[in-house]
């Protein structure tokens, strides 16, 4: 395959992605460096996550990327339903995620867990709050294009919207790819 | 196989196992995968340009100041 200059979709939603991976990357390094100085404290309310509840929202994040992907290659066919069709179906991944991550937050908050019981649960809620804020965003891009597809809007012409929006989608589930591993895992 | 190294993850954390080995395994395994989205859901394995190597760098600068801080709390 002939190398490509530049990656899929409009350039300027990667110095967006670029500028968000930043972001994240400086939140992990808080994370980890206060993490050193509260080593017991991390380790001992780490064990209170539910690492059920978060290895369903990486799958569920994994299988939506999955889905995303197949839209944008039944687009690239110009098979315009078959892709507002993946698109509808990674949205429901998506859901799942939120819905998930809500139960979480909810079952925290009943035991009067939040963000200022301590160092840990400020990270933990900050961190995965500020991503959960961007699976909303992600979903709603994929909305906008899946809607957009559906009117036939896109063709394998131009399908420019639907890589763009492919590509954030992916940036969400990255993120995620760390994270999970970093507050829910690793002591 | 990004499936596969996930229920790897999860079921690593289940082993009761902690240390500075085990977190640095498991984070090679999230770089791995994250590295596995970049290359094949993004599409950026035939991209041969900065922006390929933007998210390896920006993965390569993430998982090293987490490992950092992970070796000097031991």
């Amino acid at each position: 395959m002939t190398p490509k200059r530049y990656p899929p979709g409009d350039l300027a939603i990667w110095f967006f992605i670029l500028a968000e991976l930043l972001v994240f990357a400086v939140f992990f390094a808080a994370y980890a460096f206060t993490r050193s100085n509260h080593i017991e404290l991390f380790n001992t309310y780490q064990l209170t996550l539910d690492r059920n509840a978060a290895v369903i929202n990486t799958l569920s994040l994994i299988t939506a990327s999955y889905f995303v992907v197949r839209a944008v290659a039944a687009i690239k066919q110009g098979q315009q339903q078959a892709c507002s069709k993946w698109l509808l179906a990674a949205l429901l991944m998506g859901l799942l995620f939120l819905v998930v991550k809500s139960a979480e937050y909810a079952h925290h908050y009943s035991l009067g867990i939040n963000l200022r019981t301590n160092l840990f649960y400020m990270f933990y809620f900050s961190l995965t709050f500020f991503h959960f804020m961007h699976v909303i965003l992600g979903m709603i891009i994929l909305a906008a294009v899946a809607l957009k597809t559906h009117q036939g809007h896109y063709t394998a012409a131009l399908h420019t919207g639907v890589e763009t929006g492919a590509s954030y989608w992916h940036m969400v589930d990255m993120v995620w790819l760390i994270l999970f591993p970093l507050v829910y895992v690793m002591r | 196989m990004t499936m596969a190294l996930t229920l790897l993850t999860w079921q690593l954390s289940y082993t009761g196992l902690s240390g500075l080995y085990l977190s640095m395994l498991v984070l090679l395994l999230s770089v791995l995968k994250a590295h596995l989205i970049g290359d094949f859901f993004m599409g950026l394995r035939t991209v041969n340009s900065f922006w390929r190597w933007a998210i390896v760098i920006w993965l390569t600068f993430a998982t090293t100041l987490i490992a950092t801080a992970f070796i000097l709390a031991v």
